[in-house]
């Protein structure tokens, strides 16, 4: 101990005071570097930082707390009897820099996590900030913890239901109310409620209230009361110009007291959509009206309708009977007439020859005469008498008598080609051939007269019409049954029909050849046939000058 | 001008005799600024000239501090007892670090104090890293030496003030081995870093 120097033993020390003020581990080791030299016994001195030398000529010292190695000193030792002395003291001291170096990279360490943190708070200031500034939704930066606390202490009082709590004393509420501090509003909650500046609204702000939005803030209360998560509801204000506001309000109910201090409310603007809400249920309400009153006016006008088309179809009945009783009597007055006539004719015969008789003037020749212009007569009478039996048959035909025919079964193919070979005389007068197409094991439980009817008119329609001033032709008939329907397919290639031919055919006493013996009431017979007896439907197709086509549809059973 | 006895430094109990030479190094502006203006109040008060070169200092601050300690900085100045420098403007003249043209500045203030009948001159000058880029500035060591040997024969006392933060650490040690007081912790210590003169400049 006696070749220490106090003053160098002083020096180190005193280092201590010094490297301390200096910023970072480098400079201290260059201070302590430069320090050290002034040791008595030692040549050249270094350092490394972090990681070990391999210049065995030193003596390390290294800087190491915690097994953490900050540095190494490298003494080059000139006079080892002078310098040992020292040893303890440099270690001692670098002791002393291994918990200032720790301090330091601490330090850094601190210092970095600050500058990152205080730059993230930077970032969502910035953030919260131009939210919050930049929002179009209206927010408000409110402080609850007022609030919180009387309702804590509300709480820890014998209050168990704070809504029963305000119903008994509503003035509690505002109470209530006035413990919220309303530390900021943005651009938007500006806007909405007309306001120019924060200061303005916030003394105006008891205007804007309305009986909704008390409510609203009652329930506020009561979902912080609750602990809910988030409270939201629609409300209503007045801006300061009166105007109704409507919004949606929603707050994050803050759960610790330093949320309490910081509550964001965010009130979206639904004025515009209420609005339109409003015009939309006032339009329901008139189209509601209008259609009532479209309602009435249409059923008076269905009834109208309705009376009218029962008054049509009146008329069209007494038309058609009118028109059938004119067809009638025109074709009953010429044999009838001629009946009358000739009766008469005859009587004026019978007083001639009684007159002759009488005056004694009856002579053979003149007897001659009157018997030859009697009998004349009398051959008319009779044709005339058989033309008048033949149409009151056709008439009865008309009225189709269902109890005068029975159902039974038929071969339809054997029935149909018998009806065809009734009329072999004039097909093979006319040269028509008639093919027909049908399973010959068809058979159908029907009104058989029914059929023998249709087919009968339909055939002589087509000798009558078709060809009458042709030499030869072709009939085709095709019969099928079909999903429970039977389907008749009639067609000839005589001369047609025209369009208006067509729409009137099945009209009773329509005929292009009346006076020529054909009464009109072929087709009408068919046409009743088919849909009073057999429930079908008949439709007439026709391509003048090549062709007619009759279909014919009806059940294949018939239940009456 | 009696150069006998101690003299007041103003941030420090510890009275120095006239012509000492003491570097403070610091690490914190307010405690430069806390020691400067002390030091120079304390200066004026003992009826000595003060000159201070300091690259950022509030002249409102120094009339403030001297308001609040009954003096008036605005007469003092006008009376030339107290010049405030800019650092530069006094170490760097035509950008460059002379130590011959500071040395003879200094025995220039000290005599216009002496004969301008004042109780003593002091300074206090605040270096900036500046001295290390500019022709002349590494000669600083040898005119700190020099200042050394210089107040022996004109003792303007002085502080020379380093900012640990803007100085490499080997630097500080140097300049701590050419001051023979240092500042330490508020106290006027002696430097056990220091190296005399004659032997530091080997004349």
């Amino acid at each position: 101990m006696s070749n220490l120097s106090a003053e160098v033993i002083g020096q180190i020390a005193l280092m201590q005071s010094f490297a301390v003020q200096l910023p970072n581990i480098k400079s201290i080791l260059n201070f302590v570097i430069e320090g050290f030299k002034d040791i008595p016994g030692v040549g050249n001195i270094s350092y490394s930082i972090d990681s070990k030398s391999v210049d065995n000529l030193c003596k390390e010292f290294p800087i190491y707390r915690n097994n953490n190695y900050y540095a190494f000193i490298y003494i080059e030792i000139l006079d080892k009897s002078i310098f040992d002395p020292y040893i303890p003291y440099i270690e001692n001291f670098c002791t002393v820099l291994a918990i200032m170096f720790e301090e330091k990279k601490q330090r850094v360490i601190n210092k970095k996590l600050i500058e990152e943190k205080s730059h993230l708070l930077e970032i969502e200031k910035i953030n919260y900030h131009g939210l919050f500034e930049n929002s179009v939704a209206s927010v408000w930066h409110e402080d609850f913890s007022e609030l919180y606390k009387k309702l804590e202490e509300l709480k820890k009082g014998s209050i168990k239901s704070l809504r029963k709590y305000l119903k008994n004393d509503p003035q509690k509420m505002s109470e209530l109310f006035s413990t919220i501090k309303i530390n900021n509003v943005n651009k938007a909650t500006l806007k909405l409620f007309g306001a120019p500046t924060f200061n303005e609204l916030l003394k105006k702000l008891p205007e804007t209230m309305t009986e909704s939005s008390f409510k609203v803030f009652e329930k506020e209360l009561l979902a912080i009361w609750n602990k809910e998560d988030i409270f939201q509801s629609e409300v209503d204000f007045y801006s300061l110009q009166g105007e109704k506001i409507y919004g949606l309000i929603s707050i994050k109910i803050p759960k610790t007291e330093l949320e309490s201090k910081n509550v964001l409310i965010t009130i979206v603007d639904i004025t515009s959509q209420k609005k339109i809400e409003r015009e939309i249920e006032q339009y329901r309400d008139k189209l509601s009206d209008l259609v009532e009153i479209k309602t009435i006016k249409l059923s008076q006008s269905l009834d109208t309708l309705k009376k009218t088309q029962d008054e049509l179809v009146e008329k069209s009945k007494m038309a058609s009977l009118g028109e059938l009783v004119a067809g009638i009597a025109h074709e009953i007055n010429t044999p009838v007439g001629i009946l009358i006539t000739g009766t008469s004719y005859i009587k004026e015969l019978i007083q001639e020859l009684e007159d002759l008789y009488n005056t004694k003037n009856l002579t053979s020749k003149k007897i001659i005469n009157i018997i030859d212009k009697g009998l004349e007569t009398a051959n008319l009478l009779q044709n005339s008498s058989i033309k008048a039996g033949k149409l009151i048959k056709n008439f009865k035909e008309v009225a189709v008598n269902e109890t005068s025919d029975i159902q039974r079964k038929i071969n339809l193919n054997q029935y149909v080609g018998d009806i065809v070979n009734g009329f072999q005389t004039e097909l093979s007068e006319k040269n028509i051939i008639v093919n027909i197409a049908c399973d010959e094991s068809l058979e159908l439980y029907t009104y058989p007269s029914s059929i023998s009817q249709i087919f009968t008119n339909l055939l002589s329609n087509s000798f009558l019409h078709g060809f009458n001033r042709k030499n030869s032709g072709k009939i085709i008939i095709n019969i099928n049954i079909n999903d429970e329907h039977v389907n008749i397919i009639y067609k000839d290639n005589g001369f047609g029909m025209s369009e208006e031919s067509v729409k009137k055919i099945f009209m009773p006493f329509y005929t292009t050849t009346r006076g020529k013996g054909t009464s009109g009431l072929g087709m009408f017979i068919v046409y009743n046939t088919v849909v009073q007896s057999l429930f079908g439907v008949i439709n007439c197709k026709s391509i003048p000058n090549k062709e007619t086509i009759f279909e014919i549809s009806f059940p294949s059973q018939i239940k009456k | 001008m009696n150069n006998e006895g101690n003299i007041s430094l103003g941030f420090t109990k510890d009275a120095v005799p006239k012509g000492t030479h003491m570097c403070l190094v610091y690490q914190k502006e307010e405690e430069r600024i806390d020691t400067l203006l002390k030091y120079m109040l304390a200066g004026i008060q003992n009826n000595e000239k003060v000159a201070c070169f300091s690259e950022n200092l509030d002249e409102e601050s120094v009339r403030k501090f001297f308001k609040d300690n009954n003096l008036s900085y605005d007469e003092t100045k006008a009376s030339n007892a107290i010049s405030i420098s800019k650092t530069g403007d006094v170490y760097f003249k035509n950008g460059e670090f002379n130590p011959e043209i500071m040395l003879e500045t200094l025995k220039k203030y000290y005599l216009e104090s002496r004969d301008s009948g004042s109780n003593g001159s002091r300074v206090i000058g605040e270096m900036t890293p500046e001295i290390e880029n500019v022709p002349g500035g590494d000669r600083l060591l040898e005119y700190e030496s020099r200042v050394t040997l210089l107040l022996r024969e004109y003792p303007v006392t002085s502080i020379c003030q380093y900012n640990a933060n803007e100085f490499d650490g080997a630097t500080i040690m140097n300049i701590l081995k050419v001051h023979p007081q240092m500042i330490v912790n508020g106290s006027v210590i002696k430097n056990p870093f220091f190296i005399p003169p004659e032997k530091y400049l080997g004349i």
